[in-house]
Formats: structure tokens, sequence, C-alpha cells
């Protein structure tokens, strides 16, 4: 079997301020592979976004990662800046939350298409117009001539979405990072945005990493799900087993406390406690003091990520016993 | 964020302030233009040559002929004021050129670099904000020589960190911007990014302090020229009328007047556009 497209092994990221220094990131490794999306899922400072960061490089100043984010066996940690830039160029693809914050006001569509097309992708300018309008076709947009003499304030977040998907897929490549693509967008759009991430991924055969807190979302799309807590990986497994068997109670938690259109209860279950930082998380496993099935072998130690599964991995000690009484499985 | 869809026309309305200062503003407006329009063709339509001398009405009143009346040599003050607004006007022009050329892109360079570079440029400007500008520029003046070129350059160089400083700070807030994090993320250098889009962006801030400079440079200037520094006599200017109508000021207080209400009127004009200007990007953003 060939490497995978990108590996990332013991990576451990500090970020440094005034207030003192402290790990966002702690041991993370997991593997893409070419045509593959895997999801990145958890509450809120859980790391998903440090993981994008630290995978391409936009950390603030002062942050150390240790570790190796490979792509291709390139380690993009020890990159020259320069090659760095040329990586980032061609190779990663990153979409934001918000992209009307994420494109330049002043700038129209056709010219922010074309940008990376010219400067990276050396092509005329009419040659990189021509391509401007294919990739707009392929992210869903009919109207592309409009949408190319049209500036960001006048196009909807949907429509901008689509586009800022069109510059990131522009150059063809090979790892695109979606952060929350879709949040900020209505559910319908949503559905239409993923449809066309799935579509990419068939024709284009590129590897992503979805990044979301919608497990649902992440179900209808990706092929693997890690869930992180606290800065680290604290379950994987492929999207269906994840759904049906989880391994970790975290996960088990979180899925209990979807809304669901079936059972219309008055209250959601909720996870009680609020998640912690890396920084803040307790000695033995962080998830500890909110977890349903804490007994005192849970206070001693981090618990690594371990295989319970061929397929299946999870940092909990109790994980193969929970299982067996499937205690996990959620209703 | 990206919930409130704020329309142009409405964010335009927005801006404008109370009646009484929109007023401030179009006269402002309307005082530039004139001022301008005076410095192209004055020197075609004024009554008189500004510097025919008729020493037989030296210091003459106030009437049809000569509105403003008459200087100690018997020059029209009138056509002196008009034609006086070249000079004027050109050396705050070109204060403002030399201060854009080369503050924006130290502004730039400080701003969007950051670390040492930033210290650097920082501590050079700081060092030279540690000097009252009019201070500056008269040891300037004083060792290369009065007149009108020196007055402007050194004038012009001691505004550089005035808009430097400025610059800096708003690329360091655009710099924190996230499309600018995109522009990393799609491989763009440096300078690319810096000249295309931050540069750009920051445009309305560079054109507001230019504003407001030209009219502090214009009271600098004709500081110089009433010091004898700037523009010499008997060239028409209104610093240099302001030097000499003081030796004539306890007889006839023409002179000094008009001038200095031609020198009041042009910084309250361009201050008023200045500010008006900051504010409309200002609260936009």
């Amino acid at each position: 079997m060939s490497a995978p497209l990108l590996e990332l092994n013991g990576v451990t990221t500090r970020l440094r301020t005034p207030a003192g220094e402290w790990n966002v990131l702690e041991d993370i490794g997991f593997v893409v592979d070419r045509g593959e999306i895997v999801g990145l899922v958890g509450e809120s400072g859980s790391g998903k976004s440090m993981t994008a960061r630290t995978i391409l490089r936009l950390l603030p100043e002062g942050a150390r990662v240790t570790g190796v984010v490979a792509l291709d066996d390139v380690d993009l940690l020890t990159l020259s800046p320069r090659a760095l830039r040329a990586t980032r160029a061609r190779r990663l693809g990153m979409i934001f939350q918000d992209p009307r914050a994420h494109i330049d006001p002043l700038w129209s569509i056709a010219d922010y298409l074309s940008e990376g097309l010219v400067v990276n992708g050396g092509l005329g300018r009419s040659a990189a117009l021509r391509t401007a309008l294919r990739l707009l076709h392929e992210v869903g947009i009919e109207d592309g001539a409009r949408v190319l003499r049209s500036y960001p304030h006048q196009l909807s977040g949907g429509m901008l979405q689509r586009v800022m998907i069109a510059a990131a897929i522009a150059l063809e490549p090979d790892l695109i990072i979606a952060d929350e693509a879709t949040t900020a967008l209505d559910v319908t759009i949503q559905r239409e945005i993923i449809s066309i991430f799935a579509e990419l991924r068939r024709e284009r055969g590129l590897g992503m990493i979805f990044i979301t807190h919608d497990l649902d979302l992440a179900s209808a799309l990706c092929d693997r799900v890690l869930v992180m807590y606290a800065g680290r990986i604290v379950e994987r497994q492929p999207t269906s087993a994840l759904f049906a068997e989880p391994l970790h109670p975290y996960t088990s938690a979180l899925l209990a406390a979807r809304p669901r259109i079936e059972d219309r209860e008055d209250r959601l279950p909720v996870i009680p406690g609020r998640p912690v930082q890396p920084f803040e998380s307790p000695s033995g496993c962080p998830f500890h003091p909110r977890c349903s099935f804490t007994v005192d072998r849970c206070l001693e130690g981090r618990p690594p990520l371990r295989l319970i599964r061929p397929e299946g991995a999870a940092a909990c000690v109790r994980s193969e016993e929970l299982t067996e009484k499937g205690m996990l499985r959620h209703v | 964020m990206s919930v409130v869809e704020v329309s142009a026309p409405l964010s335009r309305r927005r801006w404008l302030p109370a009646p009484g200062a929109r007023i401030a503003v179009i006269a402002s407006e309307v005082v530039i233009a004139l001022l301008v329009l005076c410095a192209l063709i004055g020197l075609w339509i004024v009554p008189h040559s500004p510097d025919a001398i008729d020493l037989s009405n030296s210091l003459g009143p106030i009437d049809l002929a000569h509105p403003f009346g008459t200087d100690n040599s018997g020059r029209d003050i009138f056509s002196r004021i008009i034609v006086g607004s070249r000079l004027s006007l050109l050396g705050p022009l070109l204060v403002v050129v030399i201060s854009t050329a080369v503050g924006v892109p130290l502004g730039l360079l400080a701003g969007y670099r950051g670390g040492a570079v930033d210290a650097v440029l920082s501590r050079l400007w700081d060092l030279m904000f540690a000097f009252p500008p009019l201070l500056l520029a008269i040891v300037i003046v004083a060792t290369f020589g009065a007149g009108f070129r020196t007055a402007t350059i050194a004038i012009g160089i001691t505004y550089i960190p005035l808009l430097a400083r400025v610059v800096r700070g708003v690329v360091l807030a655009e710099r924190s911007k996230p499309y600018v994090e995109a522009c990393k993320v799609q491989g763009f250098s440096g300078a690319r990014t810096a000249l295309a889009h931050v540069l750009p962006n920051v445009a309305p801030t560079i054109v507001a302090q230019s504003t407001l400079n030209f009219g502090y440079a214009l009271l600098d200037l004709a500081a110089l020229a009433f010091l004898g520094l700037g523009v010499q006599p008997p060239t028409a200017d209104w610093g240099a009328m302001l030097a000499e109508g003081r030796d004539s000021f306890l007889l006839a207080a023409n002179e000094m007047v008009f001038a200095s209400l031609a020198i009041t009127i042009s910084v309250v004009a361009f201050n008023v556009v200045g500010d008006a200007i900051g504010q409309r990007f200002g609260s936009s953003r």
C-alpha cells in the first residue's frame, strides 16, 4: 500500500501568550488517504481548528509544534518559508467558516478567482477567467458570468462560500481542509455544499478534512470520524461504526445530546459541566469529571488512544468493558 | 458578522452627521474648490498685477479699486492674496506628495512585517517626534538655505513619520483580518498581500490623513515664510505677506488681517474635509 496522503504523528502544539504557555493539542495522530473525507468533531475549544492551523502552519507567533505532519512523506513542519508557500499554493486548500470575512471586499469575484490562477498557476488573464467560469460551474453556480462581475457584498453567504470553494480547488490541491465550512449557512444551502464536497471527492479524488461540531453533518459526508476533546483525539472510527457503537463515553454522550425529530422530548439530554481547555484539563482522563462511568482507574494518568477494534480506537480505559455491556450504545 | 447585510446607500447615509456639520463639510469643499481655481487661473483674473508697485498709494484704504486695500509698496492686497494661493497651495501639495511617497511604504513595511523591522522604524520616527516639526524644519532650512524649495522639502521630511505612524497603525489592524490569512493560505507572498490587498483597504485612511496634513503643512509653511525661512518677498505668498505686513501693522492692519484670514479659512476647510473623509470610512469598517 502506498503512503497516506497526510499523516500526523505525535503532534503537540504549544502556544505562548502573555498569560502563560500551554498545549492546545496533545499527541495528535491520524492519517488521511486520497479520496477520503475525514471528519473532525468536538465541542468548541476541543482543538479542531488548531489541528487545521497546525497542518497549514497558520499558528500565532510564538507557537511551538513537535511531531510530524507529513504530506506525501514531506514534513510540512520543517519546510522553508518558500517551500511552504509553494505547498500552500498548489497542494493545500482551505475553506473557512465565514467567506465574507475571508475574501478581500475590494476585489471582484473575477479578480479574486483569477489571482491564484495567474500568480500560482501561471495562467494568462483570459485563460484564468475561462477556468474561473468552469470552476464556478463545478461548484453549482449557473450564472457564472454574472457572479464573476460581482463584488463580495453583492453576493449571498451561500454563493460566496461556493466562490471560496472554487478558489480552494482552483489549482487542484491534494488536500482540502474545510473548517466549519457550512456552519454559517442555512440548512438547504448546507446540504448543497455537502453534495459539492462529495462530488469533488468522487471526481477529483482529493483528500479532505471536514471540521464540524455537527455530528449529523459529519455522518452525511465523512468516511471516518475523529472525535476530539480537550486537545486530544478520544475516538477514531469509521462513520457508521461510530454512530452504531461508539467506543468512548464522550462520543456516546454527544450522540445522545443531538436533537431528534422522532421523539419530541421536552428536554435534550446534556453533558454535565462544560468543555475544558487542554490547559485546565484535570489529571487522569480529561473527560472524567463529566463522564457518567468514571471509576478510580480513570484518575490514573491520561488514557492513550488505543485500538479497541481493527478499525476503531478510543482513549478510554473502560472502553471494552462498557462496549460489551452495551452501555455506550445510544437509543 | 455575516448576519446583518448593510446595503451601500444605507451605510452612506449613516456616516453623514447632523445637518449643521453637513453644511460645514459642503462649505469647506466649496472653499477648497475656489482655492484651487484661484491657484490655477488667479494670475489672469486679478484686477491688478500682484507685483505692480504704486508708492503714491502706500497703505491705501479699502475702496472699490482695492477691495482689501494696498500694502506698504502700494501693491493691491486682494490680487496678492489671490495669486498667493498658488505657492500657498503648491507647498502643502508637495509636502503631502513627499510624505506619502516615503511615509506610506515605510508604514506599510513596519505594520505588515512587524517584529524587528517595526521596532527599528518605530523608534526612528519616535526619535523624529521628539523634536517639534517646525523646529526640525527650521534646522533643515537653516542648514540648506531659506527658500520655497528647501522649506517644502524640510516640512515634507518632518511629515513623513506623521503619516508613516498612522499607516502602520491601520495596517496592523488590517493585517489581522481574515482575508489576509486567506491570502497566506493561498500561498501569496507577503509583498503581494501587502500591496495588492492591504494597501487598497487602508487607502481611505491615507487620503483622510493626507488631507489633514495638507492643512497643517499650509500652516507650517506659512510660519516658515513668516520667519523669513520660506518663500521670500517680494513673491506673493500668504506667509510672506504676514511677515511684510507686520512692519506696518500698527498703521494699517489690512495685509496681516487678510493674509491671516486666507490661511485660517484654508486650514479649517482642509481639516473639516479631512475629518469627514476619515469619518466616512472610519465608521464603515
